[in-house]
């Protein structure tokens, strides 16, 4: 017999399962997440303080003029993907940092755009934000992870 | 049998009476265009962002959802078949063609595919609006009007099958409002609201995006120098969430509270350079009205019958 998907049997079951499996994070510990049934922490936690830490790739010219590289370079065309990948590399250690720092040279030398660039550095930078918008953007403090030629043939 | 019982019958019956108060077969085939329509753009334009998790090492591998079946990423082949096979089920889904099979599998596929691509370390929030309405959407008689399955007559009416799921559609929509206030207070409390929490996020945010490399707000970076504007706009936002079942009160207030929800992702938009594609061009509150009223259907030919009120 084929499903009635019309009748009140099967409206109350998909309803009470659907609303049960929207609903369930708010039962688990604050700020768990999944997809596509989340508690929606993005924003919740918000920040105590304005001190901010950054893991970021800096290219640097012959001059040593530096240009942070973009997410698409590091991982893909979501910033916070970046950003992700970038930590998870420090966290793992220098070897890690090292050869993501290699990955995206390689990528770099194969890009006309980046054609001045000659080294990457993978940094940890902490700024204080609100300083940062008033117009002061040097880091508090300094910390680089991994340091790389790119490739030239 | 007890004195409580004709008065617990009583509101049972009001309680399925409201939520399975009967719609326009229409309108929730409206919705199944819009929404179909909308998931059919967004996963073909996506299919380069989709894909690019093959090229990810195995150790930022952190399985979600549905995925956590998987103890390790997928062979490239078995990410990019359902990537590609996405749209086309889409369209499949969007025109009611054969919707009894196409319905749920494109709701099960794009929740695969989606929740894939949440499982690298990084939870997004934009699409589990999307996800959410395609279940419901392809799990009910969205197709019985305005789809090809109609038009070769595999389709009958059904009286009673069109309000519920609706209804369900906007109660889901809320809920997730619901959540994310909820969250707030669970995580900060109100210092949410009187502290300078939501300042220094938005300064963050927007640190981080240009030391990353990407697009900031510029409207974000010059508002943090004020800080009396964030308490303001923290209880604003949060009283949006909150009060999102106001919008179950009538027409009026549903229509409101939508205008005011759009206005907020607009703000976040404006001041985070955040974009959630699916509630700012209108679809995630589009089960809210009445949308088998859009001229749009006239115009390509869709016609139903005189539509009651949402």
């Amino acid at each position: 017999m084929a499903l009635d998907r019309g009748g009140a049997g099967y409206a109350w079951v998909l309803a009470a399962a659907m609303l049960a499996l929207v609903l369930r994070p708010v039962c688990q510990h604050a700020g768990s997440d999944s997809f596509p049934f989340s508690s929606y922490p993005m924003f919740a936690l918000g920040r105590p303080s304005a001190l901010s830490d950054v893991h970021h790739l800096v290219a640097f010219d012959a001059a040593g003029v530096g240009r942070p590289v973009p997410p698409k370079l590091v991982a893909n065309d979501e910033v916070l993907q970046a950003e992700v990948t970038l930590h998870r590399a420090v966290r793992a250690g220098r070897k890690t940092s090292a050869a993501l720092c290699k990955q995206v040279a390689a990528r770099l030398a194969d890009d006309p755009a980046w054609s001045d660039i000659v080294r990457l550095e993978l940094l940890s930078d902490r700024y204080d934000a609100l300083v940062y918008f008033a117009g002061d953007t040097a880091p508090i403090r300094t910390k680089r992870r991994a340091r790389c030629k790119v490739p030239r043939a | 049998m007890s004195e409580e019982t004709p008065r617990l019958r009583a509101a049972i019956a009001a309680v399925d009476a409201w939520f399975r108060r009967d719609a326009p077969t229409e309108r929730l085939a409206a919705l199944r265009l819009l929404i179909g329509a909308f998931a059919t753009v967004y996963v073909a334009a996506r299919v380069v962002h989709l894909i690019s998790f093959v090229d990810f090492p195995a150790r930022n591998f952190a399985p979600v959802g549905v995925v956590s079946l998987l103890t390790a990423p997928l062979p490239a082949a078995l990410v990019i078949a359902p990537v590609v096979l996405a749209p086309i089920l889409a369209l499949a889904f969007t025109l009611g063609w054969r919707f009894r099979v196409t319905g749920p599998a494109f709701a099960a596929l794009l929740l695969w595919v989606l929740t894939y691509r949440n499982s690298w370390g990084m939870v997004f929030h934009t699409e589990n609006l999307l996800v959410i309405h395609v279940l419901v959407l392809g799990l009910t008689r969205s197709a019985d009007a305005w789809s090809l399955d109609a038009r070769r007559g595999a389709a009958s009416p059904r009286p009673g099958a069109y309000g519920w799921p609706v209804r369900l559609l906007v109660l889901l929509t809320l809920a997730t409002y619901v959540l994310a206030g909820v969250a707030k207070l669970r995580l900060s409390g109100l210092a949410w609201v009187d502290s300078d929490l939501l300042r220094n996020h938005i300064a963050y945010d927007n640190l981080r995006k240009l030391e990353l490399g990407d697009t900031h707000s510029p409207i974000g970076a010059a508002l943090v120098a004020r800080g009396w504007l964030f308490p303001p706009l923290a209880a604003t936002s949060l009283a949006l969430e909150l009060l999102a079942p106001l919008a179950l009160v009538g027409p009026r207030l549903a229509r409101v509270w939508a205008l005011a929800a759009w206005a907020f992702h607009a703000g976040v938009l404006a001041v985070m350079a955040i974009f959630f594609p699916y509630p700012l061009l209108g679809f995630g509150f589009a089960p809210l009205f009445a949308v088998e009223r859009l001229p749009l259907w006239r115009w390509l030919g869709l016609r139903g019958r005189e539509p009651a009120d949402p």
